[in-house]
Order: structure tokens, then sequence, then C-alpha cells
């Protein structure tokens, strides 16, 4: 008790950090996900070809590499960002191609007879796209995106590796310090409280929408 | 003499070069219940999807109370019930229904004053607050009625109106398209013989030389 109790400031102050990664990597990337899948949708040859490298890039290759050139990386073409702003960078552009993909997924699972009432009632294919399919692609897509919203708060560990001070490089700090591996428990248990209090928020966004069929 | 409200003129349509649709012509005139009946794969559906703009004409004319295919008023000049109705399952019977209305500039107060007479002429005014997935089939064709029938259309098409429904609810559908061409003009595609000699003033048989009285 005694440890935790001297631990407890800067786990609370790694959290911090680690919530800051998550939700800014999230409030950017899913709506960036959206707009891009509305772009993808136009079916503009060249577009969706740039689509296609960037997803493949980002989904082939490991977010812990993208964020190590990013950081790493980008200084030798004479660009510099501080470590948190090259975590949330990589973090976004990563995980807005999971989304993307994601959407793309829902987006195809839409009956083509909805595309044929919004033609015969006169919809744009704007109108179509963001009024018909989009909302039940995103109920249809919400479990998916709930496993990578949990995926996202427990990815947030890799920041450790530039030396940003998120929760498991406290933990790990507090491991070496005190000789002991409880610390690693405190941790395991943040990052299950965190993961647990997502899985439980969007399960309920997931019951709210099941008000149609 | 009546009103021509729709006109088909030497109508071509083909599929990977097969020629389904050859030199076909068709005339409706105001209040008439036309019914279109023929063996599968004769070409009933295209040319109702061809009518409704679901798919493009090689060749030839299409046009509704003198407004051709190609003119963007032609679109609120018709009205389509399709066979599994199509509706927006994320949206109430009364958003269903206001729909057209919105996307064609009405104001909303308008189009809801609109969508409720509606609905009360059809008697489902009751489950306007419902989604379409808490409706019968009976129930979810005539909210597809009233939906079509928003922008008081001179033509209202119906893809196999009786496939989905039961005894009670086809004699319902029957009087409603009974009633429904006082109004407008009534096209049916139909393969229910018995349904089409009964609420039909006109039945018009295809086949593979094309339309047969």
């Amino acid at each position: 008790m005694e440890l935790f109790l001297s631990l407890l400031p800067s786990l609370i102050d790694g959290s911090k950090t680690t919530i800051f990664v998550f939700l800014v990597t999230l409030v950017i990337s899913y709506p960036l996900s959206l707009f891009l899948s509305v772009i993808q949708n136009l079916n503009k040859k060249i577009i969706n070809y740039i689509f296609t490298i960037y997803i493949t890039i980002e989904r082939g290759t490991p977010l812990l590499l993208q964020m190590m050139f990013v950081y790493f990386g980008l200084p030798y073409f004479n660009l510099t960002l501080d470590r948190m702003t090259a975590v949330l960078f990589a973090f976004v552009l990563n995980y807005t191609a999971y989304f993307m993909e994601i959407n793309r997924g829902g987006i195809e699972s839409i009956d083509k007879g909805q595309y044929e009432a919004c033609k015969v009632l006169g919809y744009s294919k704007a109108q179509t796209f963001i009024k018909i399919i989009l909302p039940q692609a995103f109920k249809v897509t919400l479990p998916s995106v709930t496993n990578e919203v949990l995926a996202l708060v427990k990815d947030t560990s890799l920041i450790t590796v530039l030396g940003v001070s998120e929760v498991l490089k406290v933990g790990r700090n507090a491991v070496n310090s005190y000789a002991t591996a409880i610390p690693f428990i405190y941790v395991g248990i943040i990052y299950l409280l965190l993961t647990s209090i997502c899985s439980f928020l969007l399960k309920r966004l997931e019951m709210r929408m099941n008000y149609y069929g | 003499m009546a009103k021509r409200v729709l006109q088909v003129n030497k109508v071509f349509k083909s599929y990977n070069n097969v020629a389904v649709l050859k030199n076909l012509s068709l005339t409706i005139e105001e209040n008439e219940i036309v019914s279109l009946m023929g063996p599968s794969g004769i070409g009933k559906s295209t040319l109702l999807r061809s009518i409704n703009k679901l798919e493009t004409i090689d060749d030839g004319d299409i046009s509704i109370d003198g407004i051709k295919v190609s003119d963007n008023k032609y679109q609120k000049q018709l009205g389509l019930v399709f066979q599994n109705f199509n509706l927006f399952p994320h949206l109430t019977v009364l958003e269903n229904c206001m729909q057209p209305a919105i996307i064609n500039g009405i104001s909303k107060v308008e189009a809801q004053n609109k969508a409720i007479a509606l609905l009360k002429k059809l008697k489902i005014a009751d489950k306007k607050n419902a989604y379409p997935k808490q409706l019968s089939g009976g129930q979810k064709q005539r909210l597809s009625i009233a939906r079509a029938c928003m922008l008081a259309p001179k033509l209202l098409c119906f893809d196999e109106p009786t496939s989905a429904l039961d005894s009670k609810s086809i004699e319902d559908v029957k009087g409603i398209i009974k009633e429904l061409s006082q109004e407008m003009a009534i096209l049916i595609v139909t393969h229910d013989e018995k349904f089409a000699e009964e609420v039909s003033s006109r039945l018009i048989r295809m086949d593979e030389k094309g339309l047969v009285k």
C-alpha cells in the first residue's frame, strides 16, 4: 500500500499522457476517416489509388516503426517534430487508415436497394452517402470500431519508446527503482480500467443504436 | 380524350450485347392502372427500372407528362414502390415519409404536415414514431407508397406489390391503388395474375416480341 501511495502521483501523471494521446488520436482519426471515406466513395481512380498506397503502408508496417520514422527519420528531410507531435502524427495517420478500412467494410455491406431508393427519391450522391449510407454503416461497424478503440488504448504504451513519460514508462522506472514487479501490476490495472471504460461506453452506444434493424 | 402521362417510345436496352428491350413502346394515360405481366427475364423489371432512371436506355425516348427522362424535373414526376420497400431503417416512419420533400427543398414544417396527411390517408399515422423494423409487411408497403407519393407524382410504379404480403394486405393494397388512381396513373409489374386482373384497368403482357395487349 505504501508503494502504491508513493507511486500514485506519477501514475496519475503518466495516465494523463496516455489518455491525452488516446483521446487526441481518436477525436482526430475517426472523423478524418469518415471524411476520407466520403472522398473514397466518389470512386475517383487516382484518389483511390493514393488511398490504397496509404492504407497498405499504414497497415503493413508496425506502428512502432512509423512512430520512429516520424520522430527520427523526418529530420533527415528537414522536418523536425517534438516528441508528442511526432507521436500524435504517427498515431493519427495509422488509426485513420484502420478506421477507413472499417468504414469501407461497413459501407459495402449496405444493401444496394438503399442507393436505389435514394436515386429514385432524388438524393444527390453526397446526400445519399451522408444522410443514408453513413449512419447505417456506423451501426454496422460499431463492434469493429470498439475493437480498434481498445487496441488504441493499449498501443499508447508504444510511445514509451520515444521517451514520452506515459503510464508504462512510469511503471518501468518504478520497477527499476524499487526492485519489484508490483508497479507493472498497477500499470496493468490502469490499462484494464481504461479499456473497460471504453468497452462499457461503446457497448452502451451499440445498445442505443439497436433501435432499428 | 384522356391525357397521356407516360410515353415510352421505341426503347432499346441491352446487357452485354443481349437485347432485353427491343423497340418497345408503351403509353399510359391519366387515371389508368396498367399491369405489366410476362415470364421472368422478359424485361418487365428492366422496363420499370428504365422508366425510374435506375437503368440507362440505349436508344429511344421516355417521358412523363411531356418531360423527358433526361430532364432534371423528370424524377419528381414519378414514384416507385420497391418490391422489398427499401425503407430507410434508421429513420422513423414520419422521417422516411418526409425525406423526398426535404431533399427537394420543402420546409420541414410543410414536409411534416404533408407526410402526416399522407400517413393518415394510408392509415399508418399511429405508427409515425415507429421504425420500419417494427412494422408489418403491409404497413411497410403503405409507408413505401406514402413516401413515393410525397411529391404528388404523375405516375406511380409498383414492383411486385403482392410478393411480400398476406391476403388481407393484398386486399388493402388493391383499395389503395384504386384510390390513388384518381390522382395519378399507376404502372404495376407483377406475376400475380389474379391481383392484376382485379386491380387493373388495362393488362399488358410482355413476350419475346415486345408488348402484347
